[in-house]
């Protein structure tokens, strides 16, 4: 089972990206926000505002982070009861 | 820090839980008038692990034994449990304004005055269960009639997409 196989991320740097010029714009809280250079001046106050309205759905460390409920998701394994210990060399 | 999950990763099954392919995604984009990309902080770490599970995926260091409570990057099913999440988060919103891959999210809308409804839409579903997201590497109004990379999950196959409108 190699990395690919394993998870569609692993090893891999690149995400989709727009090739669009983009333009950083600093928020209040000091971060940047990217936005397309081909927004009016209205729609650029608009994502501003929609960013600012809700800032608290963007963190920057993982202490902020809350946990899914586990009632709507939760990781399992379901091992094959067959499976063996084996030692890590 | 990673830990090497390649054993455990042999005794147990794949979940069959079918995953996005790229480029559909990015065929379904197009024709729309504006679009924002959207990253979700660490998404995986965002996703507990069951509690008789966690015990399994158990790493030693010099002096303690220390054991993840949530879900790691390097677990087979991993990236099938992320996606079963996003569908449940946006199940009203799926094939609407929104698209999903992986831990990338699309909202695209027909217009800019929808934009705004949708992304505050999109918002509401995240904050309901807890997720959260990375400013760095969101994009915001991007206009889909300009040509954009499309990489497949791991840019092996760069290619360039063209708007097919007029």
């Amino acid at each position: 089972m190699v990395g690919e196989d394993l998870d569609p991320r692993i090893g891999c740097d690149s995400q989709i990206e727009p090739i669009e010029e983009t333009k950083g714009l600093e928020v209040s809280s000091g971060e940047t926000l990217k936005l397309s250079v081909g927004l009016s001046n209205g729609d650029q106050a608009m994502v501003e505002a929609t960013q600012k309205d809700n800032a608290d759905l963007f963190t920057w460390f993982a202490t902020d982070l809350l946990e899914v409920d586990p009632q709507v998701v939760i990781h399992r394994l379901s091992i094959f009861k067959e499976a063996r210990y084996v030692s890590k060399k | 820090m990673g830990v090497d999950y390649t054993d455990l990763n042999k005794v147990f099954p794949n979940d069959a839980y079918p995953l996005p392919s790229t480029d559909r995604l990015v065929d379904r984009a197009i024709g729309n008038q504006i679009l924002s990309f959207l990253d979700a902080y660490s998404g995986y770490n965002q996703i507990p692990m069951a509690i008789s599970d966690m015990i399994k995926i158990v790493f030693k260091t010099k002096d303690t034994n220390y054991f993840y409570k949530a879900m790691r990057f390097g677990l087979k099913n991993s990236g099938a449990t992320y996606k079963r999440l996003m569908d449940k988060v946006f199940s009203h919103l799926m094939g609407k304004c929104v698209k999903v891959y992986v831990d990338d999210m699309i909202v695209k809308s027909p217009s800019h005055l929808n934009h705004f409804k949708d992304l505050v839409e999109v918002f509401v579903a995240l904050r309901k269960h807890n997720l959260r997201l990375n400013l760095e590497k969101c994009v915001f109004g991007v206009m889909s009639k300009i040509f954009w990379d499309s990489c497949s999950p791991c840019g092996r196959s760069k290619q360039t997409l063209k708007s097919a409108g007029p």
